[in-house]
């Protein structure tokens, strides 16, 4: 007689229905009724190991351990009797005997299943002798520490490593009288295979086997276990389209990218990766080259699966405005498209895209793929008016928009006020990129010095030697660790002949004749930015010094030039100033977001607050502002990693880049392409952070 | 070939033309052909020791005639358990799957007994027969043979014993010109107390840790990757391939009502003379003693260990038990590896009980909390007992502990584990009494 699909039996007197091939446990637990267990884990096979989940069964000799107990119709079982309660009472005993007695210095305090079974059964004198296991702890692994003292040896890490991903390099092992777990012949975890997935750490019921940072235990632990994706300003969710590369699904790779961001190619090429500055990858050798892959899903996106499954709402009849198209303005007109609102972007300059398509160099971004990527923003119906300049705000009102989003950016660059400042070679470093990105000509002489030390600074410094200058210097008040630019720009700078002279502040600029000699600058001992933004420098005495240029460029810095006739409030460095929570200005209809309110940042920053705008212009409009989309179906990921040999020493693809001269010859992209190949090299050293989080919490007792 | 053409040929072969020495007396089964024939050659085997016939005959009935003829023999498992062998193979034919696997457990875990290395270093093919029979019981198409990984010479003869079968018809495909096919494989087990665990063996087998396991099914149910394998100790298949040599009825007149044939008994310790013996079930403890040579005066006995290590202490006046599986388990023993281990009147029980519990605790495997910390305490409750730190409690603790152990652990290690401090508690409480109360030892 077979059994049938639904097992009806009696807990604690309690009715309990569950399906076939449930252990009498899981079925208790499902059921609410609470019986301490240890060793069983949700997503792990039972091994009956802990001793804890002891129970009664009618018809049965001796108490049995309920995880590995298959329920059976009819079954009577009873949680708590004198056997079992004695029994379970002395198994944890006998784990706590070698344990350490003191919960409170240890960092898993009130996080621990051990000590919440403990208080569950109310036990403090043990019956049996204590012991100190006097096991080393091993801190000597990146990103988790292993202490086998605090071990009882339920086995979860054992079998979460090698049943749920696959891997296997944690075994039960004896040392001396003592039984812990650990990698076969003691290997550092790199050695023996470790994909550093955590997913021991997550099962862990104790403080053996905890993550190096605090932080991973406590609320915001997603930050810290996914900090690719939590740090970046828009919550791109890295781990997966990483790998949907990984499984040659690019088109899905995109998709995932487009939910979050609508201009994946740009970022691709030119975005400063804050989430490989916190990959946990590079904890274990070098981080993924996240930006890279990004830019390959794009390039091999044949079937453009976000486009097919892109919904637009229908048209609410309200019509904005956005004034600036850049990537924050191009952002929030995209998503308040979507949401089925008119818009029309007014743009002061020939071409649209702001800093992207005028600030970035050409070799540094080729322009056709923010064409591109402008076009298929225009496609969903956004309106680009370019020469478009607004100087007045009430124009458009009259118009009929009803609201208007100012995201103008920052495009007046500054001088610093020092002597010489005014002389005709002396250039400010973003009309100096506007003008060569709008071809025309500039007048560059031999001797570039660049002042400044972020991407601007690198942008004028390596067009000045694509321009011809034989000598281009860069000086900046930051030391070189604190320099702004990305370390690939400065190296790809370096190699292009660029001089970096960090830690030097410019006092004059010398002229004889009414043409620049030469910069006098200055040693910093310590630069600094106090509360107010304000840069606080210490130089030192004496340290007077000239160096030679015939050209100087100030890169030094932005602001946003906002028309009077916009009749907005304007705070330090004239940005606009909004209200954090609903983005609107000082008037009401009036919405700013970008480099306009937050001074120069980066594209991927101007990105996110561009969608934060839209969502709120949304509600100001009477929607309900969720711009999310699900571009692509949600898949399970495949929690079964596998065993890779040498997977942790498998190094970051060195980055291809033309040789130097070729570079210096044009403006021609520097990086080159990924190929299939280079692509799935590296997306497979992701770690996979993410899967961690999928494993099921284990519910303390307290939630029963 | 068929087996008339398989024997004619080995009688060609033998260089010799009959048996080394005498025939052995009757009741040696398991070791009936050991020391009297080379064991490297599969033909003196065959030729002069009936060598697969058993085999010959079995395949020339229905697989339930075969289960049917094991269960008139009466055989029961070898191991320590004792399960009747028929029900076993039948359960294992009786799964619909057609991916089964024959496991031999060869490897002995008790340090002081030899039986496994014995039978494959002196006679490989009594059991290779008996795997094989089995196999075509039960309907299996690949076996293992589970042997100690340090000895070479097992190694080495079981390799060669599979070459000649493989070249007499007696392996791979086409078994003796029938539609049987089966084919063997060595594996080397690292040596450890838990490694002659089943459940052990088969984790081993999947390329695992090799620790024991809770089944909720039979291993002839699902064993090896969930399929069906037929687990038996390397004796009993020397007992198989006998039985169907000789007929069941020949198997079943030896022996007693329950337990019928014969047991290789290790006779080790104080006093003796160590040997390995076999003799029929229901011999007595003392009887078996004095057949291995050994002329001991019984008042200078303090104590047997029976069963290895695990085994229960009993007294002096057990010798007098018939050795079978019901009467050493009235007695509260346990059969296991059949060891008996004499300890005189020189010794004091506790350190008899600590040397039993450190061994143990030793050997475990260390993943369930009974016995791994079970032992361990007990250990530390006997270290302080012997050195005169004990008290009264810690014999209530001892036999808590030992109550849990029994219940809850995985495997028969660990439920069998306190059985010697609690069985030297029962029976020598004055020498407890003296090293906890009076915190000196009655031996020194």
């Amino acid at each position: 007689m077979t059994e049938p699909a639904i097992i009806k039996l009696t807990i604690d007197g309690k009715d309990v229905e569950t399906a076939a091939g449930t252990s009498v446990l899981q079925a208790a637990l499902d059921a609410g009724i609470y019986i301490p267990h240890l060793c069983h884990h949700p997503d792990l096979t039972p091994i009956g190991a802990c001793g804890l989940c002891i129970v009664e069964i009618e018809r049965h000799e001796e108490p049995a351990p309920s995880c590995v107990t298959p329920a059976e119709t009819n079954m009577k079982v009873t949680t708590k009797t004198e056997k079992t309660e004695k029994l379970r009472r002395l198994a944890l005993e006998l784990m706590l005997a070698g344990h350490p007695a003191d919960c409170g210095t240890c960092e898993k305090y009130l996080n621990c299943e051990l000590q919440s079974i403990k208080q569950y059964l109310g036990c403090e004198e043990l019956s049996v002798k204590r012991r100190s296991k006097l096991l080393p702890v091993n801190s000597s692994n990146p990103l988790f520490v292993h202490d086998p003292n605090k071990c009882v040896v339920c086995g979860r890490c054992v079998r979460a490593c090698r049943e749920l991903r696959g891997v296997g390099v944690l075994f039960y092992q004896k040392k001396g009288r003592e039984t812990l777990t650990g990698t076969g012949a003691d290997l550092p975890l790199a050695d023996a295979g470790c994909r550093f997935c955590g997913a021991c750490a997550e099962v862990c019921p104790t403080g053996a086997i905890q993550d190096k940072d605090e932080s991973a235990r406590g609320k915001n632990r997603k930050r810290i276990l996914i900090p690719c994706r939590y740090n970046c300003p828009a919550e791109i969710d890295v781990p997966r389209y990483i790998r949907l590369v990984k499984e040659g699904d690019y088109t899905g790779a995109v998709a995932v990218i487009r939910e979050k961001v609508p201009l994946p190619g740009v970022l691709g090429y030119i975005c400063d990766h804050v989430c490989e500055e916190v990959c946990r990858r590079d904890e274990v050798n070098e981080a993924v080259s996240i930006k890279d892959l990004k830019r390959f899903a794009v390039e091999h996106d044949e079937q453009r699966l976000w486009e097919k499954n892109l919904k637009k709402k229908p048209a609410t009849g309200k019509k904005i405005a956005v004034i600036g198209s850049g990537p924050a303005g191009l952002t929030a007109a995209y998503y308040l498209n979507n949401l089925g609102h008119a818009v029309t972007v007014f743009e002061a300059l020939p071409e649209a895209g702001g800093m992207i398509r005028y600030g970035i160099p050409d070799y540094r971004l080729p322009k056709e793929v923010l064409d591109s990527e402008i076009n298929d923003i225009i496609n969903r119906g956004v309106a680009i008016k370019t020469d478009s300049r607004v100087d007045s705000l009430d124009m458009l009102f009259n118009d009929g928009f009803q609201a208007v989003l100012v995201t103008i950016g920052t495009q007046k660059g500054q001088k610093l006020a020092v002597p010489g400042a005014d002389n005709e070679g002396v250039l400010v470093g973003i009309d100096f990129l506007m003008d060569v990105n709008t071809g025309r000509q500039v007048a560059i002489g031999d001797k570039a010095v660049v002042l400044g030390g972020g991407k601007v600074a690198f942008d004028c410094a390596r067009t000045a030697r694509r321009l011809g200058a034989g000598q281009v210097n860069i000086a900046c008040v930051e030391c070189r660790e604190e320099m702004p630019a990305t370390t690939e720009e400065i190296a790809q700078g370096e190699e292009e002949g660029v001089r970096i002279y960090p830690a030097k502040n410019a006092r004059r600029i010398l002229t004889q004749d009414g043409r620049i000699t030469g910069v006098e600058l200055l040693d910093v001992a310590s630069a600094s930015f106090n509360e107010e933004n304000r840069l606080h420098i210490e130089i030192v005495e004496n340290s007077e010094h000239v160096m030679e240029a015939d050209t100087v460029i100030f890169a030094i810095g932005q602001q946003p030039d906002v028309p009077a006739g916009f009749d907005i409030e304007t705070g330090p460095n004239r940005l606009v100033t909004i209200d954090e929570f609903s983005y609107s200005t000082s008037r009401e209809e009036v919405f700013a977001a970008g480099d306009a309110v937050s001074g120069a940042t980066s594209v991927i920053k101007a990105i996110a607050s561009g969608r934060k705008a839209a969502t709120s212009i949304d509600r100001y409009l009477g929607g309900n502002g969720i711009i999310d989309e699900k571009l692509i179906t949600p898949e399970e990921p495949e929690s079964c990693l596998g065993f890779e040999e040498g997977f942790a020493s498998i190094k970051r693809g060195a980055r291809d880049v033309v040789p130097v001269e070729e570079r210096l010859k044009s403006f021609c992209q520097v990086a080159a392409d990924l190929d299939e190949e280079a692509a799935a090299h590296e997306s497979r050293r992701c770690l996979q952070c993410d899967l961690r989080l999928k494993i099921t919490s284990v519910k303390f007792w307290g939630s029963y | 070939m068929n087996y008339e053409q398989v024997l004619a040929k080995a009688k060609r072969e033998c260089k010799d033309g009959d048996r080394k020495g005498v025939a052995g007396p009757q009741h040696k089964i398991a070791l009936r052909n050991c020391g009297y024939i080379d064991a490297e050659s599969i033909y003196e085997y065959i030729s002069h020791a009936q060598g697969y016939r058993g085999l010959a005959e079995a395949l020339n009935v229905s697989r339930a005639d075969v289960i049917e003829e094991l269960r008139k023999a009466g055989l029961r498992g070898r191991g320590g358990g004792g399960y009747p062998a028929a029900d076993k193979w039948k359960t294992c034919l009786e799964t619909g799957e057609d991916e089964k696997y024959v496991l031999c457990n060869a490897f002995d875990s008790d340090p002081k007994s030899h039986i496994a290395r014995l039978l494959l270093e002196g006679d490989p093919h009594s059991v290779l027969e008996g795997m094989l029979i089995g196999a075509y019981a039960v309907g299996a198409g690949h076996g293992f043979l589970c042997v100690n990984a340090e000895n070479i010479t097992v190694i080495d003869r079981l390799e060669k014993a599979l070459k000649q079968m493989q070249k007499n018809s007696l392996l791979g495909e086409k078994i003796l010109d029938s539609g049987f096919n089966f084919d063997i494989e060595i594996k080397g087990v690292a040596a450890s107390l838990v490694s002659g665990e089943e459940t052990a063996l088969i984790r081993l087998l999947e390329d695992k840790q090799a620790m024991p396991y809770r089944r909720t099914v039979y291993p002839a149910v699902a064993g090896i990757n969930e399929k069906p394998t037929l687990v038996n100790n390397a004796e009993t298949l020397s007992h198989v391939s006998a039985i169907f040599q000789n007929g069941a009825a020949w198997y079943a007149g030896i022996g007693t009502e329950k337990s019928r044939g014969t047991k290789v008994l290790t006779i080790t310790g104080d006093m003796v003379n160590s040997d390995t013996i076999e003799d029929p079930f229901g011999t007595t403890i003392r009887a078996t003693i004095q057949h291995s040579g050994n002329d001991i005066n019984i008042t200078d006995i303090k104590a047997i260990q029976f069963g290895g290590p695990t085994g229960t202490f009993l007294g002096p006046d057990s010798l007098d038990t018939p050795i079978a599986f019901e009467t050493i388990s009235e007695i509260g023993g346990i059969m296991a590896s059949g060891t008996i281990e004499v300890f005189d009147n020189s010794h004091c029980a506790v350190a008899m009980a600590r040397n039993a519990i450190d061994y143990i605790e030793s050997q475990s495997c260390g993943k369930c909390t009974f016995c791994r910390e079970g032992s361990l305490q007990m250990a530390d409750i006997l270290k302080d007992i012997s050195e005169n730190k004990g008290k009264p409690e810690d014999l209530e603790l001892l036999l808590e502990l030992g109550e849990a152990m029994a219940t809850g652990s995985i495997c028969g290690l660990g439920k069998t584990a306190p059985n010697p401090v609690l069985s030297s508690i029962r029976l020598f409480r004055g020498d407890y009494d003296t090293h906890i109360n009076e915190k000196t030892c009655l031996k020194k």
